[in-house]
């Protein structure tokens, strides 16, 4: 049984082709943990922006750092932040769409202005508008992702609570005497995971690329702390003498996000047949 | 396959070039028969030089501007009483010669007689007198410049004397002189400026250019322009400044050293001091940075030479204190040995102060400047060498300028200051009333030397003030004086005569092609 399910997944093309590539990052990020080919923030001047060579796999950036360190070590960010984003996104927004599909009526029309409201706003301009008014962290960054990701999770699981809510299996379980909650938590919800599963993947990958985008612009992660946004930034101004180093953030981020895309998508297809 | 490339660049310049050589023989026609015979020989050279600025002009009025891009290229435009050469002495401009009465509160300006503004108007004393009432606010209204509060009273003696009465001596005023002189009446300065200087202003389109114009009836022979015509494109983006350089839209522009490198094989690179102090300023009126040892130990931890190589590639000068050394009347060269690289040392004085574990320092930088960020990075992995640990912190521009410039709210910052040609403007932002002096630097010595130079009319005994200005800084480590970042030109190989000045000006009059 198991094994059928797993090979439904990867018979898949763009789930396979997604998850290798996900999986190579991730791969990337764990050894990190344990092994560093040097000290990412290591300045020596002497050093700069050297092609990749056997000493530094991929090269050295403007100040001498060991390129592949640092993209070690900024991976870390990229998946804690995908990964903190749907967490925090994805509760909230369950909750209120959650809430909203169940209970219907004054209590669904509320909470639906409010995402419709919020939805109006441009996500980017949100984080700004945060990071400006709260400074520049790591923590306001997660917060103003999160606050973006709310909208697609609450719409995604308010459709389903509407379609479940007065299926059979929710009035028998109302007949037992159930408390809403109860059968919010146990009867409905594992029915989309499912659909929430594509949505949180498609968040993440999101969230990434607003991290990505937020730090080229120097709104995001504080140096010397590398990430890809900021390396793609960095790599910028050495864009005619060092071409090759622009290359290694910018593939990492497509990579990246593609990556979960593709998994995104193969996933609606899998679920869809 | 590059020489194919290089040829065709070359016939489409030629073209360029007959074409506009067509399009003045139209509306004059003794000149046109002579601009074809001109296009017709093979080594004509083109009459037209293209640039770029980084930044929108902020005004075409030069006494509403302020922006050092604007200034740089309307210099050729407009001129004062004086100008400045390549040293930044001050030379004839307007004013053929000057007296001062022993008091030194009357100036007498005696002014050139052949001298025809834009329009056509002879310039005479009126315009001078219509100008000054301007910048000193002498008509009622609002004085067009700060810094003309210590004139009394303005007189046109006759066509071609003017007058100045000061209230008080002022060893900077003469400096001041070059600002702009304007004919009298004409309100139209800011949409068509008219000035004196060797190009006149031609059409600005928002957005894309400011055309100028080669001034044929320029009245000094040595400044005149050889030019015909002058474009800067308005380009916001540093490689697209480098594109357009590589495809031959730009004959030349200020590049990065970082893309100077990388055009050195088809181009000329030209590089210089630009008199800017890059500064890792410290809050001087903070714990622990209010004490003198601990700056000191900063001083000592520190490594300058890192930082030239590491952020400019070389391409800048040390410096010992808050003076470049492009300013030589002025420039003190004796702090050169006053703090060394030395960790250990930095140690003791740090023991001595009370932080022999160190303590935390955040360095604000704006983030937009990728070289003052990098800078702070190099230096934070210095200074944790002794103990000290540094967070950087990077935020935007304008927020900068709020907390950090205007309200001190920082305990250090990399930072670069432009230069001026008045060195009281440049020393002067360290003393105690100065309302930007986000150092928080305050040394009674200083303040006297500094309210002292500034009434000092005799040059030897006020360049001394400024150098025992330089010294106290430095001894007092009020900051870490880092480096000057040259200035980089790329200009392609046939145009001569790049002059780089101790201010942003680019001067357009000294530009000539040259065959190759």
């Amino acid at each position: 049984m198991k094994k059928n399910r797993l090979k439904k997944y990867f018979s898949n093309r763009n789930f396979t082709l997604g998850f290798i590539m996900v999986s190579i990052l991730f791969l990337l990020m764990v050894v990190g943990f344990f092994y560093l080919p040097a000290d990412p923030n290591k300045i020596d001047v002497l050093k700069e922006l050297l092609p990749p060579s056997r000493e530094n796999l991929l090269g050295t950036d403007q100040l001498g750092r060991d390129i592949l360190s640092r993209v070690m070590v900024g991976s870390r960010i990229s998946f804690f932040i995908g990964f903190c984003v749907v967490l925090c996104g994805g509760l909230l927004g369950c909750t209120l769409g959650g809430a909203a599909g169940y209970y219907g009526g004054k209590i669904d029309s509320i909470i639906t202005k409010i995402i419709d409201t919020q939805m109006a706003f441009p996500g980017v301009l949100l984080a700004l508008m945060l990071i400006a008014v709260f400074g520049n962290s790591v923590q306001n960054l997660i917060l103003a992702l999160s606050v973006m990701s709310v909208p697609r999770f609450a719409r995604m699981s308010r459709s389903g609570f509407l379609k479940y809510r007065n299926s059979e299996f929710v009035k028998a379980a109302k007949v037992k005497g159930a408390s809403d909650l109860r059968i919010m938590i146990l009867h409905i919800f594992p029915n989309l995971l499912q659909e929430l599963s594509v949505t949180a993947t498609l968040s993440f990958s999101g969230a990434i690329m607003s991290e990505a985008g937020l730090s080229y612009l120097s709104l995001g992660i504080q140096p010397p702390t590398p990430s890809f946004g900021k390396m793609l930034s960095e790599a910028q101004n050495t864009i005619l003498t060092a071409g090759w180093y622009v290359v290694i953030p910018a593939a990492l981020i497509t990579m990246l996000v593609l990556g979960f895309n593709l998994i995104s998508d193969g996933l609606n297809e899998i679920y869809r047949h | 396959m590059k020489r194919l490339v290089c040829f065709m660049l070359a016939a489409v310049l030629s073209c360029s070039v007959f074409l506009t050589g067509c399009s003045s023989g139209k509306t004059e026609d003794s000149q046109g028969a002579q601009a074809d015979t001109e296009t017709k020989s093979e080594t004509e050279l083109p009459n037209i030089v293209r640039t770029s600025i980084s930044s929108e002009p902020d005004s075409l009025d030069p006494w509403q501007s302020a922006a050092t891009d604007t200034e740089a290229i309307f210099h050729n435009v407009f001129e004062g009483l004086f100008v400045y050469n390549e040293k930044g002495e001050l030379e004839p401009g307007l004013a053929e010669s000057y007296d001062v009465s022993e008091d030194g509160l009357t100036y007498t300006f005696h002014l050139r007689d052949n001298v025809i503004f834009h329009n056509g108007k002879a310039m005479t004393s009126a315009d001078v007198l219509y100008t000054y009432e301007n910048l000193a606010g002498m008509n009622g209204e609002k004085a067009a410049s700060s810094k003309f509060g210590t004139v009394e009273s303005i007189n046109a003696v006759d066509d071609y004397t003017f007058e100045i009465k000061l209230s008080e001596p002022s060893a900077s005023f003469l400096a001041s002189n070059i600002v702009a002189v304007l004919p009298e009446g004409y309100t139209e300065q800011s949409q068509h400026p008219i000035g004196t200087g060797p190009y006149k202003f031609k059409e600005y389109i928002p957005g894309q250019k400011v055309v100028l114009e080669l001034n044929e009836d320029y009245y000094e022979e040595s400044r005149k322009g050889s030019i015909q015509t002058v474009e800067v494109y308005i380009m916001t983006d540093a490689s697209s400044v480098v594109t357009a350089l590589r495809s031959g839209q730009l004959d030349f522009a200020s590049v990065s050293v970082d893309n100077a490198n990388a055009l050195a094989e088809d181009f000329d690179i030209y590089n210089s001091a630009q008199n800017m102090v890059q500064i890792f300023a410290l809050n001087n009126s903070i714990e622990p940075l209010n004490d003198v040892r601990v700056r000191q130990a900063i001083n000592y931890a520190i490594n300058k030479d890192a930082v030239i190589e590491g952020v400019f590639d070389g391409y800048a000068t040390k410096l010992y204190s808050n003076f470049s050394p492009v300013m030589a009347v002025y420039y003190n060269d004796q702090l050169e040995d006053t703090y060394p690289t030395d960790v250990e040392k930095a140690k003791e004085l740090l023991k001595e102060a009370g932080y022999e574990n160190g303590f935390d320092l955040t360095i604000t930088v704006p983030a937009n400047y990728a070289s003052h960020v990098d800078t702070a990075l190099i230096f934070a992995d210095q200074l944790a060498q002794v103990g000290i640990n540094v967070q950087v912190e990077t935020i935007e521009w304008a927020t900068w300028l709020e907390d950090v410039y205007s309200n001190a709210q920082y305990e250090s910052t990399v930072i670069g200051l432009t230069g001026k040609l008045d060195p009281d403007s440049v020393l002067g932002r360290f003393e105690t009333t100065y309302s930007k002096n986000f150092f928080k630097f305050s040394n009674a010595r200083y303040d006297e030397l500094i309210q002292a130079a500034r009434v000092e009319l005799d040059e030897t005994k006020r360049a001394d003030m400024y150098k025992e200005c330089q010294q106290i800084l430095t001894e007092e480590a009020a900051a870490v004086f880092v480096c000057d970042p040259n200035l980089t030109v790329a200009c392609r190989k046939d145009l001569k005569g790049y002059t780089f000045y101790p201010v942003g000006f680019i001067d357009f009059s000294k530009l000539s092609y040259e065959a190759q």
